[in-house]
């Protein structure tokens, strides 16, 4: 399990505001030229155990023991979460180093910054003159392609998976980039006229692929509001509505990254105080709109036009 | 039905956190649940966080503090902590 002794790792990142030290390189993260201070999260290739034999919990593709989780994703790679500060990779034989760092750079980081105590949600977010706006929602909602296209707007890039929520000494609360790109399956590239600009492919054999957009925010901006997307379909119709105290809670619990393994990784009273925390400054909202590509010019502009309403 | 001299503490892991002087979260761990409180709401969970307190103690503690009618903020406690006892966060404890 021990990563054996070597020289200095090779790539060093800054995500989600932590500095990164990797033997891996990690696509889609933002690079620095090395960190003077020691690294606060280190990714290594290591041999890993196919279960961990004191877990405690264990669920479909995770086992949990103590402050180490062990996380399989089949046929491409193990990963081992620690104490928040470690992700070391076993590659299945076959898989790639690339496609496997697609999983650190998501779920294991997501499940790192849990074991941190952070308050990570899982959606995307832009920024436009220091004011950033998160979207939430499921899996094929439309964050990725509403961020690209509020980026085509004119809006700063701030993260496209992990919006990791931290606070100043000022109490308000901040969203730390997860990287430079965003992730858009072929469809949203097609349809936002992207496909110039298209990058590498996330993982091979997926039709997914990096977009890096003009403007990415540099310092990480203050979250002046969430939006939750949901799909119109009768009876539920087109809007914008803020959410009360009560209801924007349990949306922060339903739009955590991974809320199942949070709820295990974390305190309930550390979740309750960050969720309060956060929501004395940022409000939530759902967003209901159509899925349809046609009409994603009429939600850009619906959303900067309400955003533009409450950031003054 | 719920009587004034009933003795009442909240119930499994619930916890409250504070938003602004009107307005606090109550969270109940078990049923993942929050519900919304405002001033009045916060004093009385307060009370019960400190012990387990009778209606007519929360009642006259409240009518005191906010300057409510006695009869009037009886009635208004007893349909606040008979909704906390339906969702589960607050109970009857026997003397």
């Amino acid at each position: 399990m021990k990563s054996s002794a070597r020289g200095p790792t090779p790539y060093a990142y800054r995500i989600c505001g932590l500095r990164v030290a990797s033997e891996i390189d990690l696509p889609g993260a933002i690079p620095v030229a090395g960190h003077g201070a020691v690294p606060e999260v280190s990714v290594r290739l290591a041999r890993l155990p196919a279960r961990l034999d004191d877990a405690a919990e264990t669920g479909p593709n995770w086992s949990l023991a103590g402050d180490r989780l062990l996380l399989h994703v089949p046929r491409l790679a193990r990963y081992l979460i620690t104490g928040g500060h470690s992700v070391d990779v076993e590659l299945t034989p076959g898989a790639t180093v690339h496609d496997a760092s697609a999983f650190v750079l998501g779920t294991a980081f997501g499940i790192l910054l849990h074991q941190r105590g952070a308050l990570v949600l899982h959606g995307a977010a832009v920024a436009r003159a220091g004011s950033a706006i998160a979207l939430c929602g499921r899996s094929g909602a439309g964050k990725s392609t509403l961020a690209a296209a509020l980026c085509q707007a004119g809006c700063e890039f701030v993260t496209d998976d992990l919006c990791a929520v931290e606070f100043d000494a000022a109490r308000q609360p901040l969203v730390e980039p997860d990287g430079r790109q965003l992730k858009l399956w072929r469809e949203s590239m097609e349809a936002l006229d992207l496909v110039a600009r298209q990058g590498a492919a996330v993982r091979g054999g997926f039709e997914k692929y990096f977009f890096e957009p003009k403007a990415i925010a540099r310092d990480p901006p203050r979250l002046a509001a969430i939006y939750v997307l949901r799909e119109s379909r009768p009876p539920r119709l087109d809007g914008i509505e803020a959410l009360a105290t009560p209801d924007a809670m349990r949306m922060l619990d339903l739009e955590a990254y991974r809320p199942g393994l949070r709820a295990r990784l974390g305190s309930m009273p550390e979740i309750l105080a960050q969720g309060v925390a956060m929501l004395r400054h940022t409000k939530v909202f759902r967003l209901v709109c159509p899925r349809s590509f046609d009409e994603l010019d009429a939600t850009v502009a619906r959303l900067s036009q309400h955003w533009e309403q409450f950031a003054r | 039905m719920l009587q004034p001299d009933a003795l009442l503490a909240p119930s499994g892991e619930t916890y409250h956190a504070v938003l602004s002087d009107d307005e606090a979260v109550l969270m109940s761990a078990e049923a993942g649940r929050y519900f919304g409180l405002n001033a009045v709401g916060i004093r009385v969970w307060e009370l019960l966080v400190e012990r387990p307190r009778t209606i007519a103690d929360l009642s006259a503690a409240i009518s005191d503090e906010f300057d409510v009618e006695a009869s009037t903020c009886q009635t208004d406690v007893l349909a606040f902590v008979q909704s906390l006892i339906d969702n589960g966060v607050l109970h009857e404890v026997e003397r």
